[in-house]
């Protein structure tokens, strides 16, 4: 046996075999290892010990509901949206009718999507321990560009971004949306333990934001890329940062309170 | 960092983890100094149980090239 199948054998776990215990007594950078490794074992508080520890960290503890699984949240989420963009059907679906049948499936698709990644992130940001597969800054600005790009594509430009007769109303919309989506957010958020409540408050504020954008999709029948980008999307970058500050806010507050510890992420 | 003596003690091997990348450092204190299974670590890193083993081998390796001597 040599080092490289000593050390597999020792990464199996569990107690070494005959090769592995003649292996060691006779390599010295195996026996130095072990050694090393036997002797940070050995430094480990006693059970006394540990069980004191226990009991103080479980004097400050209060009972907290079990979360409900991810799918059950993220459906939850996904439905908020949905019933939020569904109602605004009762101003009217001009901008529905007005889009051609591939300009629906790939604006309301991409919108689509980008809900299904901003909720699952959501979700992981308020589960401590979740894997986070993606950073929800770099989430929701990806999500932001990816749409004002879709939208260039689909609808092209002919300056209507600095009429703010037309804009000013559409922007009024999709910041109510936006509040009311990001109170829904909010109450969604606090089920669970966010580690870093300015992440999930941006990435909550973006799909706040991003009910507007499906709410004016439906109902404006502007389709013109400089009025889409900056009144339609423009209140889905507003969402983010303002939930960011939000979360920002709470955090520091809770810190000052006593009851927030120091994360480092 | 070279330990002081042929048996490298705790306070050692803690430097020497310092030197390891951050998911072999954490899988070395989990399954020997917080005397964890397998499993356990598997479940706490959230990855597989063999995932863990790779990177309990290649900390093992590190750990030996800094104690000195190998074959």
């Amino acid at each position: 046996m040599n080092c490289e199948d000593f050390g597999q054998r020792l990464s199996q776990g569990g107690s070494l075999d005959e090769a592995a215990r003649e292996h060691c007594e006779s390599c010295v950078g195996c026996r130095r290892m072990m050694r090393a490794l036997e002797a940070a074992e050995a430094s480990i508080p006693d059970a006394g010990r540990l069980e004191a520890i226990q009991a103080q960290l479980a004097e400050g503890l209060q009972p907290v509901r079990p979360l409900p699984s991810d799918g059950q949240m993220a459906a939850w989420g996904l439905a908020a949206f949905v019933l939020l963009a569904a109602a605004s059907l009762v101003f009217g679906y001009r901008g529905f009718e007005e889009q051609s049948v591939g300009q629906r499936w790939a604006y309301f698709g991409t919108i689509g999507a980008a809900a299904v990644l901003l909720t699952g992130s959501a979700i992981q940001q308020m589960v401590p321990g979740a894997r986070r597969n993606w950073n929800p800054a770099l989430l929701t600005l990806s999500c932001v560009c990816g749409l004002a790009a879709l939208v260039y594509l689909l609808f092209g430009t002919t300056n209507l971004a600095t009429d703010t007769v037309l804009g000013i109303p559409c922007f009024a919309v999709g910041l109510l949306c936006t509040t009311v989506g990001g109170l829904a957010g909010y109450l969604l958020v606090r089920q669970g333990y966010a580690l870093s409540p300015m992440r999930a408050g941006l990435v909550t504020g973006g799909l706040a934001g991003l009910t507007g954008v499906v709410v004016l999709a439906v109902h404006c029948p502007i389709l013109e890329a400089g009025h889409i980008i900056v009144w339609h999307i423009g209140p889905m970058v507003i969402g983010g940062l303002a939930g960011a500050a939000a979360g920002g806010w709470w955090s520091r507050s809770e810190k000052r309170r006593g009851s927030r510890p120091e994360v480092h992420l | 960092m070279e330990p002081t003596s042929a048996n490298a003690t705790p306070d050692e091997l803690r430097e020497l983890l310092r030197t390891l990348p951050e998911a072999q450092r954490q899988t070395i204190l989990m399954l020997k100094v917080a005397g964890m299974s397998l499993e356990e670590v598997a479940r706490a890193s959230g990855t597989s149980v063999g995932a863990v083993k790779q990177k309990a081998h290649r900390a093992y390796q590190a750990l030996r090239k800094l104690l000195g001597g190998e074959k």
